[in-house]
């Protein structure tokens, strides 16, 4: 979970990107949850199936599972880009706030 | 996908697979609209920058994708288990039974559409049907049998002696039932002295019987319509309003449409020359030379022929009923019927049904089906 400092106001932006971040916390953690889930299901078809129908759902099954992993990777890659825009923000508010020296304009 | 193996599966096992992957298609569904809203609200807040780095992220919403793959391929298993259960569950889906059967028997139920059985007719060597099916073995006696000598390929890849059965009865040959009472006699068994055949797939639907003719095979097909009436066999919607039933005569579920036009009539011929003078005149001379004459004669052939040629390809479809059959012995056949529509002087239509025997025009046997 991302806990950012109320001390200072971070703008609409700045909130959004927040929401943003607790978003990308909810649904990383989900996403490894319904793997596993899906994971089950097929074990629930495996054990007594066989011929070329299973050989085809192997491989749409890896399908859909890489599919999901490459999701995930998605959701951290915009949780870090969220992150790194929220660092900014914050060097600019407390700039602004006077907390810390300015370091001209970004 | 190979169909000439075995498979199983127990319908009930592949049905929860779908059920609990149901779920996980709700929950993410749901997990992504919650994350989407507020990645959306971010997208509109940081007044466009994070939908650039975005797209140099590479975002091509992967999870919806994902969930739509995940969505197919649960509709899918459903679908096979469906199949299993037809193909030997009693098309009870929520079966528990292991269902051990070969992939042909599945995969009819699963792509019954896609195998047309007109592609897959071959033609025997001389000898190859009577060694695959010899009706001397199969009660070739009595006014009763099989013609044939071609085959057809199976969805299997078998290859499978195409066979027209026969029986007489009171003088009176017949080629197929017209449904049967309890303890009646089959055609298809040759009144008993050829039983235990099983269907291991039947297909039932409309077909192109032939390629779609090509610019000058539709010209000349035409121009024999406009000389001989309308091409020979069925437009695709004339055959679609047949009712086929295994076992039964065709009917006609709705009322076939007359033909939408009558043949092209003849376009007006200018008389061309005769070729030889009227005896003892041999003088006489004729307006325009021969080669004129050949032109003059040419031009509405050839208009005669565009019109027929439209309506030549509306002759290239027949409704279809094609069984696969195999006894204990390991023996195997097909019965290959087709129905096309036809109409009389008084435009009523009627359907012809034929058993396919081989792969030429003329390899059919005309079926009277007993009453």
């Amino acid at each position: 979970m991302y806990f950012p400092s109320m001390s200072f106001p971070l703008g609409v932006e700045g909130q959004a990107a927040i929401e943003a971040i607790a978003a990308c916390d909810r649904l990383a953690p989900k996403l490894l949850e319904l793997l596993a889930q899906h994971d089950h299901a097929a074990t629930m078809a495996r054990p007594d199936w066989s011929g070329p129908h299973r050989d085809a759902f192997e491989a749409r099954f890896a399908g859909v599972e890489r599919a999901l992993i490459a999701g995930g990777y998605w959701v951290l890659q915009v949780r870090h880009a969220a992150v790194t825009r929220l660092a900014e923000l914050t060097v600019q508010a407390e700039e602004a706030a006077g907390l810390i020296p300015a370091t001209g304009p970004r | 996908m190979s169909d000439g193996v075995l498979c199983s599966a127990r319908p009930a096992d592949l049905l929860e697979y779908t059920r609990e992957t149901g779920d996980v298609i709700w929950q993410l569904r749901n997990g992504l609209v919650t994350f989407d809203a507020a990645v959306e609200e971010y997208l509109s807040a940081s007044g466009g920058w994070l939908i650039g780095l975005i797209k140099k992220l590479g975002y091509r919403d992967p999870l919806w994708n994902a969930v739509v793959d995940l969505d197919d391929l649960s509709s899918w298993v459903s679908h096979v288990a469906w199949a299993f259960a037809m193909a030997g569950a009693g098309g009870d889906i929520h079966s528990t039974d292991l269902v051990s059967t070969s992939t042909l028997a599945v995969g009819s139920w699963l792509d019954p559409v896609e195998w047309k059985p007109a592609a897959h007719v071959r033609p025997g060597q001389p000898g190859d049907w009577l060694r695959a099916f010899n009706p001397l073995c199969r009660g070739y006696q009595d006014g009763a049998g099989y013609r044939g000598s071609g085959f057809i390929q199976g969805p299997d890849g078998r290859l499978y002696p195409l066979v027209a059965p026969f029986v007489t009865r009171d003088g009176t040959e017949y080629n197929a039932d017209n449904g049967l009472a309890p303890g009646q006699t089959s055609v298809l068994e040759l009144d008993g002295s050829d039983q235990g055949w099983t269907t291991v797939w039947e297909s039932i639907g409309v077909e192109r019987w032939r390629e779609d003719p090509g610019v000058w095979d539709k010209v000349w097909m035409g121009v024999g319509s406009t000389v001989g009436g309308r091409p020979s066999g069925s437009a695709e919607s004339d055959v679609e309003k047949l009712v086929l039933m295994p076992g039964m005569a065709p009917w006609f579920g709705a009322p076939a449409d007359r033909p939408p036009e009558e043949p092209t009539p003849p376009p007006y011929m200018v008389p061309a020359a005769p070729d030889y003078a009227p005896p003892g005149q041999p003088d006489t001379m004729y307006p325009g030379s021969v080669a004129g004459a050949a032109v003059s004669g040419g031009v509405p052939m050839l208009i005669e022929g565009f019109g027929g040629g439209l309506m030549a390809d509306l002759g290239s479809f027949d409704a279809f009923d094609v069984t696969f059959q195999e006894n204990a012995a390991g023996d195997v056949r097909a019965l290959y019927k087709r129905v096309y529509v036809g109409f009389d002087d008084a435009g009523e239509p009627y359907a012809d049904s034929v058993w396919v025997t081989g792969p030429e025009n003329n390899d059919h046997v005309l079926i009277n089906y007993a009453p």
